[in-house]
């Protein structure tokens, strides 16, 4: 599976993303989160197994952001390969998300 | 071919389009050219971005401002799903053209679909970060290339991506532009 999702114990919702993060996985990344009630939650999104990122998937993050508890911390964005964290960079990324 | 004057054409018509992974095509072409592999990444990101630009607004003319909504978001898609199944003509062209410098090259990378064009001024201008949906991907591009010039009536984008070599790291914003 392209996304997966796995709860832990500190009140997050992990979003595995591997093989390609783009539009071709728009749906399956919705179902990933939106049983969770919106704005009760903090997401992590791991990309330890995704290839790359297109402009698409940072829509997809944006959207994630605004289905998660904000004031609490809303997404964080981690294991990124250094070519995903440019774009993020590039994106001004690090003003929306926590990348770690 | 990293020291040489190069032009590379490729034309896709709805079977072509259907079946073309931009990523697997750059990562052939610069694979072949001595230093250019360590642009790899995102030289795949640049032409990514503008096919898919062609494709989206220019051949299936989608409007990026509904990508605002979550329900929105999710059309959108669809429609790009369905409208490139569906698809019974229109083509996009690329066209790559590389002028060596002694230290590198330029590539010049230019995209022409069929569409009747969009409103590219509107595009560079939406700037904004969470509600900017419809700039992300050419934002990206113009950060890493040298210069990214649009014609009208926008169905035609010439983007110039500079490249060294033993300059595998633009990295660690070295080299990014803010």
């Amino acid at each position: 599976m392209p996304v997966s999702v796995e709860e832990t114990d500190n009140d997050s919702v992990v979003i595995h993303v591997s093989g390609r993060f783009d539009y071709s996985i728009h749906s399956q990344f919705l179902s990933a989160y939106e049983s969770f009630p919106k704005g009760e939650e903090c997401f992590i999104v791991d990309l330890k197994d995704a290839e790359y990122m297109d402009s698409s998937a940072m829509g997809m993050l944006l959207q994630l952001r605004e289905h998660s508890d904000k004031a609490a911390g809303g997404v964080t964005i981690r294991n990124s390969s250094e070519a995903i964290k440019d774009v993020l960079r590039i994106a001004n990324f690090h003003r929306l998300f926590t990348i770690v | 071919m990293g020291d040489a004057e190069w032009r590379l054409s490729l034309y896709f018509d709805p079977a072509a389009i259907r079946g073309f992974d931009p990523r697997r095509v750059v990562s052939e072409l610069v694979s072949c050219i001595e230093g250019l592999e360590a642009h790899r990444e995102w030289l795949c990101t640049i032409v990514a971005e503008l096919f898919n630009n062609a494709i989206e607004h220019g051949l299936l003319t989608l409007d990026s401002s509904m990508k605002y909504t979550t329900e929105g978001f999710q059309e959108y898609y669809r429609r790009r799903d369905w409208g490139i199944d569906a698809l019974d003509d229109g083509w996009v062209k690329m066209e790559f053209v590389h002028q060596p410098t002694s230290e590198g090259g330029f590539l010049q990378i230019e995209v022409i679909d069929s569409g009747n064009g969009f409103d590219y001024t509107a595009v560079a201008a939406g700037r904004s970060l969470e509600r900017g949906q419809v700039s992300r991907g050419l934002m990206v591009v113009r950060n890493l290339c040298a210069d990214v010039q649009h014609s009208p009536p926008g169905n035609r984008v010439k983007a110039i991506y500079e490249w060294t070599r033993n300059h595998t790291v633009r990295r660690s914003g070295a080299g990014l532009k803010p």
